[in-house]
């Protein structure tokens, strides 16, 4: 049987936004931008995306003087975060 | 009909099952080893901790005025050493980590919060007693193992982010904060 993915999450970049976010506790835009080598408008989409399911939480601050967002993960993102990776590793298990 | 994000979805094999995984987890490691601390930031809380053990005991052991300027005065230091390191931090890496708050400037982490307790007390003890120089030994012993005991959380946390990020819950502290408060005020009173 094939294990329950979120399709929200299946994105790679999404997956790895959302773990990022587990070894903070809130990240500025820039951050994970530059971690995760892409553009300003692709990060964005991702985010509001992840944000309309509820897994991250975005707000607006000031970072060295500028007006940045702020990106965190909420407690029902880090649940279907955990789910999600359980289905994968269940997928991996499988096929060993 | 199948939905246009959907219909583009990719088949999800094992082998993508594992690389996905990998990425994820590489991404997390590579950005946890990035974060830097400010200089001297395990030191300045050490200093800050045994700054405030010394006022701390001398103060309670003045019992008098000035003994609660004192004693409020190293709690200002501290709380002042401690927000503009965290401000730094942040500014610095464009992160918030809550454990760094709680486990290393808070002292949340259990040898931190066990030599604390056995430094203030024997601080305290001591300004009460002929035995005063052990008033600084101890502060700066405390102030020693709790720079220390932060030292081995960062290294912690740098090994396994996903482990250490999260900071206290808030219940606790504002608990913790409140018997602070409350044994700051029976202090006074029984001045």
């Amino acid at each position: 049987m094939t294990p329950d993915l979120d399709p929200i999450l299946q994105a790679p970049a999404r997956l790895k936004l959302m773990t990022m976010l587990t070894a903070v506790s809130e990240a500025e835009f820039v951050t994970l931008r530059e971690h995760l080598a892409v553009s300003d408008s692709v990060l964005s989409k991702h985010v509001s995306a992840l944000a309309a399911e509820g897994y991250v939480r975005s707000r607006k601050g000031v970072h060295a003087g500028r007006r940045t967002t702020w990106i965190s993960l909420t407690p029902s993102g880090r649940d279907a975060l955990k789910a999600h990776v359980a289905a994968l590793r269940e997928l991996i298990a499988d096929v060993e | 009909m199948l939905s246009a994000m959907e219909s583009t979805e990719q088949p999800f094999g094992p082998s993508e099952a594992r690389a996905a995984i990998a990425d994820a987890e590489s991404a997390r490691t590579r950005l946890a080893s990035s974060l830097r601390l400010p200089s001297f930031f395990h030191g300045s809380v050490g200093v800050a901790i045994a700054v405030q053990i010394v006022t701390g005991a001398t103060g309670i052991a003045r019992q008098d005025t000035w003994g609660t300027v004192l004693l409020a005065s190293g709690l200002v230091v501290f709380a002042l050493v401690a927000a503009v390191r965290l401000w730094q931090f942040r500014r610095l890496n464009g992160a918030w980590v809550g454990g760094l708050a709680g486990q290393v400037l808070l002292g949340t982490a259990g040898v931190a919060s066990v030599s604390y307790t056995a430094a203030f007390g024997l601080a305290t003890w001591a300004a009460f007693t002929p035995a005063w120089w052990l008033v600084p030994v101890a502060a700066v012993a405390g102030g020693a193992v709790y720079a220390w005991s932060g030292q081995r959380w960062w290294h912690r946390y740098q090994g396994a982010p996903a482990e250490h990020s999260r900071g206290e819950n808030g219940v606790v502290l504002a608990v913790a904060g409140a018997l602070a408060l409350v044994f700051l005020i029976v202090l006074v009173a029984l001045r």
